[in-house]
């Protein structure tokens, strides 16, 4: 909300700089978004008196104005003018807020030295289709910036819910701006309404819970007057448009106190004035001329032709106050803040009453308006009839809070005494009755937002303010258990950043559509998703990561090396199971071209990867096997293992799924449980260092060509067992003079005991033991 | 046979014989051929000592001193041409070898972390150590966790600032909206025993723009136990901001509202970008909002099976993202979740 520093002023007195004030606010709770000056950087404009007007064209007219010093002569087009007004004139020279300097200029043959400004040109309102008429006790030649107080400071204040619940007024703002300065900001006292007036239409409300009070006054116009300035200037300030005098009136009591009120013209509406629920599909043409088709939430003033305003929200075309309009019927009541609030959001509309309303106001507060309406109402030419209709009290005070002073110092961790505490709330406000270590609170009627002692402890720290904590840490507590994968998945990313890897962070929504090309259709959706392409929730880590992947190819990066960690979600009966994923990809050269050569990765740089990762993270017995991911190459793809625990897959992306995701180049992809790989995951124990040498042999053995090699290695080594400290395939070879159908595995061993040196002899016999296995099961032959 | 002053001139022309050679040997085998001639066993040398004993009587000493100084000269004068040589060769060698160092060398690629990751690592260890331990919750939440257990009942205006997705079929549950559930399950794990839990994930909400991402990540903080005041709050908040924005840091609690904690501050600390004495980026106030912050709501602490007249607590709670847009100067969320090489490898 806005309010400017001269309103507050008018409440507390002199105030310290708008600066300091926004400072001052901040600190108190109250952010300071932005601090405005409205009609900064008027220079030159002064108070003129209109002499005599005479008409130039059809729209212009002649202006002969008098100045403290001198006449002037100005071509104006506006249509509020008549001898004898007070009105700021620019001469030329004149600087504007909006930067231009005045010249004189040529208007069909009459020259005009300078120009008439309005609001909008002043910079302090909206209202640009007349002349800003100043009061008539304007002193003439006076510098209008000075007069107006310009450049006028405005605060433009953020506020949380809470403080929605009790400064959307100047007086809710005065009285926080009052406590850290020392000063209070009066209130106005409620004041019953009297008897019903003769002939008035009865007033049912139908359920107190919608409605808990309705109070109806009657106003009659008295005179034919503007608005005046200051009161505009006020509306303006906060930002609203000045409409008529009545309008006007109303919400600057609002504006003032929080109140939202609502003139109804009389002659519009007829019948008893009825407080009920919509109708389902009822409809309302509202103020600003929409056609609204009502829920059963709403809440509706109605008369016997139907509703006349959407409760707290907006007012009705049909009972709209006009330039006619001689008597109204005026209401000020409290709604429920939470069908308010609902109707404020089902339709989209935040009037400024609707957003008073949704918070919740005081219990007494529509009286309060009542009383100031009748103060103010003179001052626009309209008074407030004796008498009123009200349906429902206004509830009595909730009785006092009782808080334990040690409470208060405990939680604030301020050594503060009983009466340190009760002076802070009282520079709120706050009326405090303090025994020897306790008090009771009795917040003021506008702080519905304080209820129990937690809240009465915050409004000390605002009232001795929040700069005053101490800083001091918190004493130890025992230690507790951490859930052990997110340490592995540290670990892991670090792992692969070790191996090239750049870590990636994709949205866990995804379109639905990208998991099923991946094959892993989605299990658990978003019932409201902003789009469809946010609407899935990820099944796997492919999903996001895969279109990083063609989303830099498509930017044209390449060398892409990316890994992802984070959760996929599952269904499992009627539950969403969110797992830990890890997810790798490589596409492209390794590094960047060079006079070393380039070459593609292909799927064993992605499984080399995979293998020293693994090895790094202490996974043990380490294997793959082919697999069967339908969004991976059938031919290239693997799944992973150690010992019997599946770990994940890895493989090359289908070429189809490739073209679906715009992926033109080959891509690797594989994708890891973090969770298996915990299960799997041994501990660090060193092993002893060899004591004895080891022995190096080569083999090469003929074997069929469509024996896996993982077959043959888990022979050899199960038959070597202990003995082998090392294995290594250094050469697979197929075609001449290898029989056809046949490949030759090239194995470098390294044999080795941890008990004794092994001689030849103790070679020898390993190895043709392992060859006669070999022999056996595969018809294995030495080349 | 040599005989008396002949025999000192012939020891004489050998040794000038021999000289010549060494220094003509070029490598290493025409000194070892030079060796062989002169030092051999059939060489002229061991010849002439041999024959020593033919000399007379008074000039066999002499003869034997020059013969003996002769044979130590040469294997001397060899050692060192030995080392000539090898020094030559190893020059040559060197030479041959000799390319152009400014060729650039082979490339690698480096690996290297994702902006939200470097910031989610700092958060997490600085309040490690404090003591803080690491603590998970669930992405998909029950709305009871995500919001009543925290204070925000149906049509608190409260929700508004959270504009929920909720999951299909599964009534009752929504993607959390903030990590705070997470303040929940560790009460709920350790009441009545005290706790100082940290938690870091992903959140999401109904939004979409260039400060605000559907998905994005907290960062969460809480301490309950027995006399838990808001000054360890602030000095929790103080320690931890100097562990991310460095030792001078300044920082500045305003009262705020969150539903789940009363009193509830905003913290700020001094702008990182111009020192406080304001910016385009502070809006001239010299303060950038941090977290949010506040002391454990009685209803929260009942709800995680504390009793509030024995147990206080304090809790914070950050923006993952807006903390790496301000460190690395980032100005469109939507960068940290596009996994763009360009951004990724200036990390």
């Amino acid at each position: 909300m806005r309010i400017s520093h001269a309103w507050l002023t008018e409440i507390l007195g002199p105030l310290p700089a708008p600066q300091d004030v926004a400072r001052i606010l901040t600190e108190q709770g109250l952010e300071v978004e932005a601090l405005e000056w409205h009609g900064e950087g008027l220079s030159g404009a002064l108070v003129a008196q209109v002499q005599e007007l005479s008409p130039v064209t059809e729209r212009l007219t002649r202006v002969l104005l008098h100045t403290a010093q001198a006449d002037a002569i100005c071509v104006t087009g506006a249509p509020n003018l008549e001898a004898g007004l007070k009105v700021p004139y620019a001469p030329p020279g004149t600087r504007l807020p909006d930067g231009r300097t005045l010249e004189t200029a040529q208007f069909h043959g009459v020259t005009s030295h300078g120009m008439l400004l309005s609001a909008d040109e002043i910079g302090i309102g909206s209202d640009h289709d007349g002349i800003l008429v100043l009061p008539q006790d304007a002193p003439l030649g006076e510098d209008v910036s000075a007069y107006l107080g310009l450049p006028e400071a405005v605060y433009e204040i953020g506020l949380t819910p809470s403080f929605a619940q009790h400064c959307q007024s100047a007086i809710g703002v005065a009285r926080e701006l009052g406590a850290r300065l020392g000063r209070s900001a009066p209130n106005v006292a409620a004041q019953p309404l009297g008897q019903p007036p003769r002939s008035s239409p009865s007033l049912q409300v139908e359920d107190a819970e919608i409605c808990p009070l309705y109070a109806g006054v009657w106003m009659g116009r008295r005179e034919d007057v503007k608005t005046p300035l200051w009161m505009r200037r006020r509306l303006w300030s906060c930002g609203m448009r000045p409409v008529s005098p009545i309008v006007d009136l109303t919400n600057y009591v609002m504006l003032e106190l929080g109140q939202p009120l609502h003139p109804f013209a009389e002659d519009k509406i007829q019948g008893p004035i009825r407080v009920r629920s919509a109708e389902a599909g009822e409809e309302l043409e509202t103020l600003d001329g929409v056609r609204r088709v009502l829920s059963a939430e709403d809440i509706v003033i109605a008369d016997d032709r139907g509703p006349v305003a959407l409760a707290g929200v907006m007012g009705s075309a049909r009972a709209e106050v006009d330039a006619a309009t001689e008597r109204v019927f005026l209401e000020a009541a409290l709604f429920s803040p939470r069908r308010v609030s609902r109707t404020m959001r089902r339709i989209g509309l935040r009037s400024e009453a609707a957003q008073r309303f949704a918070h919740g106001l005081a219990a007494d507060l529509p009286l309060r308006a009542i009383a100031r309406l009748r103060e103010l109402a003179p001052a626009v030419g309209w008074e407030v009839l004796p008498g009123g209709i009200q349906a429902g009290e206004v509830a009595p005070a909730p009785p006092p809070i009782t808080v334990a002073a040690a409470y208060v110092r405990t939680l604030l961790g301020m050594p503060l005494t009983v009466e340190e505490q009760a002076s802070a709330l009282r520079s709120l406000g706050f009326a405090v009755e303090s025994a020897a270590d306790r008090f009771a609170v009795s917040p003021p009627r506008d702080r519905i937002d304080v209820r129990e002692a937690c809240d009465v402890a915050e409004e000390v720290l605002r009232g001795v303010g929040i700069g005053k904590l101490d800083v001091e840490l918190p004493p130890p507590a025992p230690a507790a258990d951490e859930p052990a994968v997110y340490y592995l998945r540290r670990h892991a990313m670090q792992v692969f950043m070790a191996l090239g890897y750049r870590v990636a962070v994709s949205y866990s929504l995804v379109d639905p559509s990208l998991l099923a090309t991946l094959g892993q259709p989605a299990e658990a959706a978003v019932a409201n998703a902003l789009s469809v392409d946010l609407s899935a929730l990820r099944t796997t880590l492919r999903a996001g990561l895969l279109q990083a992947l063609a989303r830099n190819l498509a930017r044209g990066v390449g060398e892409i090396a990316l890994v992802e960690a984070g959760r996929v979600f599952h269904r499992s009966r009627a539950d969403v199971v969110e797992e830990e994923n890890l997810a790798f990809a490589l596409c492209g050269p390794r590094a960047p071209i060079s006079r070393f050569g380039q070459q593609p990765a292909d799927f064993f740089d992605l499984k080399g990867d995979l293998e020293a990762a693994l090895a790094a993270l202490r996974i043990p017995d380490v294997h793959v096997r082919p697999g069967s991911d339908p969004a991976l190459h059938p031919g290239r793809q693997a799944e992973v293992l150690s010992g019997e625990r599946r770990l994940g897959t890895l493989g090359e992306l289908h070429p189809r799924v490739a073209q679906q995701l715009g992926i033109s180049e080959r891509a690797l992809v594989g994708e890891l449980s973090l969770e298996a790989m915990l299960a799997a995951q041994v501990a660090l124990v060193a092993r002893p260092l060899p004591r004895y040498p080891a022995l190096v042999r080569d083999v090469a053995l003929v074997v069929d060509e469509d024996l896996p090699y993982e077959v043959v290695r888990q022979e050899v080594r199960e038959v070597l067992g202990d003995l082998l400290a090392a294995d290594a395939l250094f050469d697979v070879f197929a075609g001449a003079p290898v029989p056809s159908g046949k490949k030759s595995l090239a194995l470098r061993l390294t044999l080795q005991s941890p008990e004794r040196t092994l001689t030849e002899a103790d070679a020898e016999e390993a190895l043709s033991r392992l060859l006669q296995r070999l022999a056996d099961r595969f018809g294995a032959r030495l080349r | 046979m040599l005989k008396g002053m002949d025999r000192m001139k012939d020891v004489e022309a050998l040794r000038s014989d021999a000289l010549r050679d060494i220094a003509a040997a070029r490598d290493e085998a025409a000194l070892e051929q030079a060796r062989i001639v002169w030092l051999g066993r059939k060489g002229p040398l061991v010849d002439a000592l041999r024959g020593i004993k033919d000399a007379p009587a008074a000039e066999r000493r002499d003869l034997g001193l020059a013969l003996n100084r002769l044979r130590d000269e040469l294997e001397s004068l060899m050692t060192e041409r030995q080392a000539e040589i090898s020094e030559r060769a190893l020059f040559a060698r060197l030479r041959g070898e000799t390319f152009d160092v400014t060729l650039p060398g082979r490339p690698r690629a480096m690996g290297g972390p994702h902006p939200l990751q470097l910031v989610e690592d700092a958060l997490v260890d600085a309040l490690h150590a404090l003591g803080f331990h690491f603590a998970e919750g669930p992405e998909v939440e029950s709305e009871a966790l995500n919001f009543e257990a925290l204070n925000i009942p149906a049509d608190h205006p409260a929700r508004e600032m959270h504009d929920t997705f909720f999951v299909q079929d599964q009534p009752g549950y929504v993607l959390r909206t903030h990590t705070s559930p997470v303040q929940i399950r560790a009460m709920r794990k350790h009441a009545p025993q005290p706790v100082r839990m940290i938690t870091v994930g992903r959140v999401y909400r109904r939004d979409d723009d260039v400060t605000h991402s559907p998905v994005f990540h907290q960062m969460e903080g809480l301490a309950v136990g027995e006399g838990i005041g808001m000054h360890h709050l602030k000095g929790t908040l103080y320690e931890f901001c100097r562990a991310i924005f460095g030792e001078d840091v300044r920082i500045r609690l305003r009262p705020s509202y969150f539903p789940f904690t009363e009193p509830s501050a905003e913290v700020d600390i001094g702008c990182v970008f111009c020192g406080g004495e304001g910016c385009r980026i502070c809006k001239g106030t010299g303060f950038i909002e941090i977290l949010g912050s506040g002391m454990v709501h009685p209803h929260v602490l009942r709800e995680g099976g504390y009793d509030p007249a024995v147990h206080t607590g304090f809790a914070f709670g950050v923006g993952v993202e807006r903390i790496a847009m301000l460190r690395y100067g980032i100005d469109d969320v939507r960068l940290l979740f596009q996994s763009d090489l360009r951004l990724l490898r200036q990390f």
